[in-house]
């Protein structure tokens, strides 16, 4: 018996573990949302009554990725960051069915959530709804599908896929651009030269699911081989944390079968017609060197949305994430138009 | 109606192992058949999150089988080799923590096919278990109502049947018969949209407390 109690004096030693608590800079929670619960983490300044809602990208991302580095750290001084895992993402869980697994019904999520942040933090509180790459999709088809506009006080759009196929269209001139530009300056020759290839012999009008697949990956390549700033500033943590929200093999071969799911959703949407719809003093933040999606898209965009609120910030040294390509001046331009507008 | 289903399972997998019982009854003493060890072990799923998992097992059967070599120059030179195996059934009550997401509680039934060689002191099984599993958030779960009033949802969760395929390994200490254990456990797991591929490992030990 004495041994009995040593083993199970040391098991439960072993099951003990901590999390973090509710503080006035962090919360975290899960947001019930048509039979998802979706996972929420605030921090930063809770009490400036400032929150940015902030989508992450992927399909196939999560709050967790976004919520680290010099970027955040800076932002969460002054504002409260919101940090979602939408639906079939990050740690988001629930008993929703496959067809649920729609851009539509994120979109949907994400206006529910709006509302609940007014109900707990308070009604006067000014939010500002932020997406990057895929999350750009979710937050612009939020604000033309749903009521959300009349929650927030601005729509940020970081490097943001409001348009897949646009996108793609955009992603082949400009490796065309860049492709020609770099072999004409003898510049990593092995690497432009198959690349131009391969994009001269895509059809713009019939762009295929393999051209899709080598356009995405080969555009993360390139931000190698492009003059794209990498600080150390940009920390991006470590590499793995065993507190995770999201560590688990069901939770990421679940995610990996949603994020198919997602991503074919996602071409069905081109919401570059709809940008008219949305009259939010509006900031887009883009890469000159995104090819993943390319600063046409955020043109696009500035030029179609129905307000005169509105700037378009190209930084010069990026690729597909200026918040850690430059993120001092990505910081700056943020607080900038938050303050202006909140 | 799920819970219907689940109740559905087990008592079928009861049905099932006790009927075999039945069967089996002459063959396996009866001393044996009243040992009910109590099992403790570690329960890691995934490895990191850590548990508890406490249960015991029933011999339902067990059969030796003795092979000898037809050349007699090998039949004297390496003997006769036994093997000994046992059929049990496992119940288990176990609990996990994953940190920031969720507390799961697992009941289940299974049944251990065990191996032994000569009396060897290590031995191999395999079970195959059925378990309810239900996750308990380990924060806050809130929703908005349609007159926009915040509802907190008490023990929001999820949960499913979660089946297990578990090779393990095994080490017999002393008289009493106590066992050390290692065995990890693949997983078929209800979450989200569709039934999943997990994993967990258990390090324990089985005390034979009767005798």
């Amino acid at each position: 018996m004495k041994n009995l109690s040593y083993i199970l004096f040391a098991l439960c030693f072993c099951v003990v573990s901590c999390s973090k608590q509710e503080s006035e800079t962090f919360d975290h929670f899960f947001f019930r949302s048509d039979d998802a619960d979706l996972f929420v983490e605030v921090n930063g300044n809770i009490s400036s009554n400032t929150f940015i809602l902030l989508l992450h990208g992927g399909p196939g991302g999560g709050g967790e990725g976004y919520n680290e580095g010099y970027y955040v750290d800076e932002l969460e001084k002054d504002y409260a960051m919101v940090y979602l895992d939408q639906r079939g993402n990050g740690a988001s869980t629930g008993d929703y069915d496959k067809e649920s697994l729609t851009i539509a019904q994120n979109s949907r999520d994400v206006y529910q959530l709006t509302r609940f942040l007014k109900a707990k933090y308070g009604d006067d509180i000014s939010l500002f709804l932020a997406g990057h790459s895929w999350g750009g999709l979710t937050t612009c088809h939020a604000l033309v599908n749903t009521e959300i506009q009349s929650e927030l006080k601005g729509w940020i759009e970081i490097d943001g896929a409001h348009d897949y196929i646009l996108s793609d269209i955009e992603a082949i001139k400009l490796f065309q651009e860049f492709a020609t530009v770099e072999i004409a300056a003898g510049n990593n020759l092995s690497f432009w030269n198959p690349v131009l290839e391969t994009v001269n012999a895509m059809d713009t009008l019939n762009i295929t699911d393999e051209d899709q697949g080598y356009l995405n990956s080969t555009a993360f390549e390139a931000e190698k081989v492009l003059p794209i700033a990498d600080p150390e500033l940009a920390d991006s943590g470590p590499p793995y944390n065993l507190d995770s929200p999201s560590l688990g093999l069901a939770i990421s071969s679940a995610n990996s079968i949603g994020n198919v799911i997602l991503n074919d959703d996602s071409y069905t949407y081109a919401l570059t017609d709809r940008l008219g719809e949305i009259t939010l003093p509006s900031l887009f933040l883009w890469g000159k060197y995104d090819l993943v999606v390319p600063p046409a898209l955020g043109v696009s965009a500035f030029n179609l949305v129905n307000t005169t609120e509105k700037e378009l910030v190209i930084f010069e040294a990026s690729g597909h994430s200026p918040m850690s390509n430059e993120p001092e001046l990505f910081v700056e331009e943020v607080k900038d138009f938050v303050e202006r507008y909140k | 109606m799920k819970y219907s289903k689940i109740l559905k399972s087990l008592s079928f997998l009861l049905f099932i192992s006790f009927s075999t019982n039945a069967q089996e009854q002459e063959l396996t003493s009866s001393s044996d058949k009243r040992m009910l060890p109590l099992r403790v072990s570690y329960y890691g799923e995934n490895g990191v999150h850590p548990g508890l998992r406490v249960g015991t097992s029933y011999l339902l059967h067990e059969k030796t089988k003795v092979k000898i070599y037809k050349r007699q120059a090998k039949q004297s030179k390496k003997g006769s080799k036994t093997k000994y195996i046992q059929y049990k059934l496992d119940a288990n009550l176990g609990y996990y923590n994953h940190p920031n997401n969720h507390t799961g509680v697992l009941l289940g039934l299974g049944v251990t096919r065990h191996k032994n060689k000569n009396k060897k002191k290590v031995s191999f099984a395999w079970s195959f278990e059925v378990n309810y599993l239900r996750r308990f958030y380990n924060i806050e779960t809130f929703e908005i109502l349609e007159d926009g009033s915040i509802n907190t949802i008490n023990l929001a969760g999820n949960g499913g049947l979660m089946f297990a395929l578990a090779p393990s390994i095994e080490r017999r200490f002393g008289e009493k018969g106590t066992l050390l254990f290692l065995k990890p456990a693949f997983q078929a797991v209800k979450y989200n949209h569709s039934n999943f591929l997990n994993a967990a490992v258990e390090l324990g030990v089985s005390l034979n407390l009767s005798k």
